[in-house]
């Protein structure tokens, strides 16, 4: 099963005890699936992802703005989704949805003044953005654009 | 569906001004016409000098070939404006409920069609419309800091500021609702008991059970402060595990449902400055979303 792990010599077994970076779906499986009565752990046990560490956490809490979420993780919201599915820690889901709310706001004014968006401090800002955000921002920036035309177009 | 992917969830503006077409404005005829049966109402006839309502869209016709002359609307006139920009600036928390539900398409159209007809200067009108847009921009603006899962509350926001942030806000709430979704905590089972729960027995069983008992509350919490409109809230609960963004009440306040409302639903020549009759229109169009969010939103 050496395959599974990047980069590594695919011939020999992953040794019991290793710590290895799976895909959040093979994890899952991973970690329920082999529940039975004699093995009562699963294969797998599943360490805090780094997107969710304290750290990250720590600093989402201090300042949601400043943090460069895309670096953490392209699909941050997403990920985090599946992962409080699976874990249900709730204080992690605060913290997310506070730094969602606090982000949505600022994608929001951005979207709504574009020119100053292209300011090199903005579009900093913008390009810390994780997908779900960047779909919100272009909805925002979609529906400010086609009004602006509409009301350039009755003068 | 062979509409872009932004329109389907969404209006553009100039639907909007489209749909405001239908609203009634004041005219003075300047030559007589017979009464016009229509499918979507009757002109009325038109003798000159006496002033009859009609659609904005007949009045805008007949002033381009000057036939007409178009009385504005009370809120359009100068001091009226004025009036509404120092309420809006003086509470920043609150939209003031001086304008109606099209203003802005309305002002445009009259502004754009028979600028003559106002009572002062057109750019005078012109800058107050747009001052008065600004300051509820900014109150908009700030609204959305308070984002949350179940609903959002903006009285008295016209269709095109609505409009102008549906979209951003239906999506970002659908995210809160999906997290939410995933919370596990006891505080959330205690709403689902509800004395007349009648309608209980659809099909949101595969949906978490907490943002259904969410929505519930929304959805109950309307039923209270609007008891009028008891049978729309009642259509939102019923679908509120799908869709937990439900539940329009009258025309001048607004969940995610509105913000949602469908593009098939055309408002019945929406009268103008009365806020009240409109509940019966928004039962329609609720009927018609529901179809529509299922398949949007159906995922």
């Amino acid at each position: 099963m050496g395959y599974l792990e990047h980069g590594r010599n695919t011939s020999t077994d992953i040794k019991e005890g290793a710590r290895i970076e799976l895909p959040l779906w093979m994890a899952e499986i991973l970690a329920i699936g082999g529940i039975s009565d004699e093995l009562p752990t699963g294969f797998i046990t599943v360490s805090t992802p780094a997107p969710f560490s304290n750290k990250v956490l720590n600093a989402l809490s201090a300042d949601p703005v400043n943090v460069d979420l895309r670096g953490q993780s392209m699909h941050f919201y997403k990920f985090a989704e599946r992962w409080l599915a699976m874990t249900g820690d709730d204080a992690l889901l605060d913290t997310v949805m506070n730094t969602f709310k606090a982000r949505a706001a600022v994608v929001n004014d951005h979207a709504h003044n574009t020119r100053s968006a292209l300011m090199t401090d903005r579009s900093e800002f913008l390009g810390t953005l994780d997908d779900t955000e960047i779909k919100l921002f272009k909805a925002a920036q979609e529906a400010s654009k086609d009004l602006k035309k509409w009301t350039s177009m009755k003068k | 569906m062979a509409l872009p992917p932004k329109q389907v969830g969404t209006f553009i503006p100039s639907e909007i001004s489209f749909l405001a077409e239908n609203s009634l404005v004041t005219i003075i005829p300047r030559q007589a016409m017979e009464s016009i049966e229509l499918i979507g109402g009757t002109i009325p006839s038109m003798r000159p000098m006496r002033r009859i309502e009609v659609p904005i869209w007949v009045a805008v016709l007949l002033k381009k070939q000057s036939r007409c002359n178009i009385v504005p609307p009370d809120w359009l006139s100068e001091e009226n404006l004025k009036v509404t920009y120092d309420a809006e600036a003086a509470n920043m928390t609150r939209f003031s409920a001086n304008l109606p539900w099209e203003w802005v398409e309305v002002g445009e159209l009259i502004l754009g069609s028979a600028p003559d007809d106002l009572s002062s200067p057109p750019h005078v009108i012109r800058n107050l419309l747009r001052d008065i847009r600004e300051v509820r921009q900014a109150k908009a603006r700030a609204g959305l800091k308070n984002l949350n899962d179940s609903y959002l509350q903006l009285d008295n926001v016209g269709a095109m500021e609505l409009n102008e942030i549906r979209s951003f806000v239906t999506m970002a709430m659908n995210q809160l609702r999906i997290m939410q979704g995933t919370r596990e905590g006891p505080e959330q089972q205690d709403v689902d008991v509800e004395p007349d729960d009648q309608d209980d027995d659809d099909d949101d069983d595969d949906l978490p059970r907490e943002s259904y008992d969410d929505s519930m509350r929304t959805a109950k919490g309307y039923q209270d402060s609007y008891g009028t409109a008891r049978n729309s809230s009642r259509l939102g609960s019923e679908f509120a595990g799908t869709e937990d963004e439900r539940a329009s009440i009258n025309s001048h306040s607004f969940t995610k449902s509105t913000l949602n409302r469908s593009r098939s639903a055309l408002p019945q020549a929406p009268s103008y400055s009365d806020d009240n009759d409109d509940g019966e229109d928004e039962d329609n169009d609720m009927e018609m979303d529901e179809t529509y969010l299922n398949a949007v939103n159906g995922n």
